[in-house]
């Protein structure tokens, strides 16, 4: 369960988030939505401890951690995954071996041995074929060349690896296609179990129609100013965020 | 004074191991390949200042030159390299990276130099530096001198540091700094493998 209390930000010495109050309990999927600058993204990159965002006030509590006190990998140890909104490009560094760093790190945080070779080439093999992501990309560096779709497929296919217990999809739908966002979608609600809990970011309607929310928060200008079901997407949709910032 | 090797024809390898301190020069004639290797690889403090000249006599030959060097500490990694193609018809491909943590120094001067009658001469000239601490320090100047009109020659350099988004998108997925930062050095200087370590 993630709960933020009264968060404060600032990105380069400019206040972006102004007193946020969110809770996500097991298996609640929220969605984010608000015009842009409104600091969906800032909210987000705090979640998971992006060095250029500085907490200037309140707290972030994720299953009892005070997360604000972990470092980034530590959150990722803890369950928590992004699914970027622009996936970093890293030529020279392989899918395999980035990976594999990755799951070895999370296995090593809970005291167990790193995945043998041959385990850990079937494990990425089977959750591969679960997302539906070619093996031509896998044995390329991250992200290297990847299409926009290629690349946001790729984060979920680095989610199937990990099994977080909590994931933001940070604008996920941003440069999709139709096809190529049902795809992601899909990925993701197949990776979904019941105490799976998430955040969605997104501008539009669209991605909600794939994963329908419990929960829809509009953010302006730093603040929540509207929390309701998902009804409240489909009026955003329909009459924009105008109505709402007053 | 520098040592001088003569490069006959045929394939050649010469390869520079870790603190070599002596300036060298080489003659490459007739329808000769060298394959030269310079590693300056800090595991004491290292001091590698030297000075390669590398002259190219006779016609349709080929120069791959390829340097991985990696300082800290107060290390200090100096090469200043001269490619002289007096004969038409060579090719010369010359790539250096470096790698500078703590306060180490590098500096890579190299010179293509293209005279009037080596036609069909095709040159690269490249170096690329990672410095990992702001008191590392790196000067690159990559120079071409072209005194003939048919030939083809690029050269290029960049100094950067780590890529802090990078660093933190793998960070985000659980790797540790530390390993992030191994991660990124080992693919940046890894592009220059050298013979040992690609038997095939």
């Amino acid at each position: 369960m993630l709960e933020i209390h009264n968060l404060h930000a600032v990105v380069d010495g400019k206040e972006i988030l102004k007193g946020i109050n969110l809770t996500i309990r097991n298996g609640e999927i929220h969605a984010l939505m608000g015009t842009n600058g409104a600091g969906k993204s800032t909210l987000s990159n705090v979640i998971v401890g992006n060095p250029r965002y500085e907490v200037t006030e309140g707290t972030i509590i994720f299953n009892g951690q005070n997360l604000l006190a972990m470092s980034p990998d530590e959150r990722a140890h803890a369950g928590i995954f992004m699914s970027f909104q622009m996936p970093v490009e890293i030529p020279g560094v392989s899918m395999a071996n980035f990976m594999r760093a990755a799951v070895n790190a999370q296995m090593k945080s809970r005291g167990e041995e790193p995945l043998k070779s041959s385990d850990f080439l079937r494990q990425m093999k089977a959750k591969r074929e679960l997302v539906n992501i070619d093996q031509k990309l896998i044995n390329r560096s991250v992200n290297e060349g990847f299409s926009g779709g290629e690349k946001k497929r790729n984060e979920i296919f680095q989610m199937a690896m990990l099994q977080p217990s909590f994931c933001i999809l940070d604008e996920t739908d941003s440069g999709l296609d139709v096809d190529a966002l049902r795809i992601v979608a899909e990925g993701f609600n197949k990776l979904r179990t019941a105490s799976t809990s998430a955040m969605i970011i997104t501008h539009y309607q669209r991605l909600l129609d794939y994963i329908q929310p419990n929960i829809v928060h509009v953010l302006i200008d730093g603040k929540i100013v509207k929390t309701a079901g998902p009804e409240l997407a489909a009026q955003i949709e329909s009459e924009g965020f105008d109505w709402l910032k007053d | 004074m520098a040592e001088i090797i003569n490069i006959h024809s045929g394939e050649h390898k010469l390869m520079l191991l870790r603190n070599h301190d002596t300036d060298m020069e080489i003659f490459i004639e007739d329808n000769a390949s060298l394959k030269f290797f310079d590693l300056a690889n800090s595991i004491k403090s290292i001091k590698s200042e030297i000075c390669i000249a590398i002259h190219f006599e006779g016609e349709n030959s080929e120069l791959l030159m390829r340097g991985r060097m990696q300082g800290k500490d107060t290390d200090s990694i100096l090469r200043n390299i001269l490619i002289d193609h007096k004969t038409p018809s060579c090719k010369s491909d010359i790539y250096y990276k470096y790698v500078l943590n703590d306060d180490a120094q590098g500096s890579f001067t190299g010179k293509v130099l293209v005279r009037q009658d080596s036609q069909k001469t095709e040159s690269l000239l490249l170096n690329r530096n990672l410095c990992l601490t702001k008191t590392a320090h790196m000067h690159s100047e990559p120079l071409l001198e072209i005194y003939a009109d048919d030939v083809k020659c690029s050269h290029g350099s960049s100094i950067g540091m780590l890529d802090e988004n990078a660093l933190f998108y793998m960070q985000q997925r659980g790797i540790s700094l530390t390993d992030a930062r191994r991660l990124l050095i080992d693919a940046f200087i890894n592009e220059i493998q050298m013979p040992r370590l690609c038997i095939k």
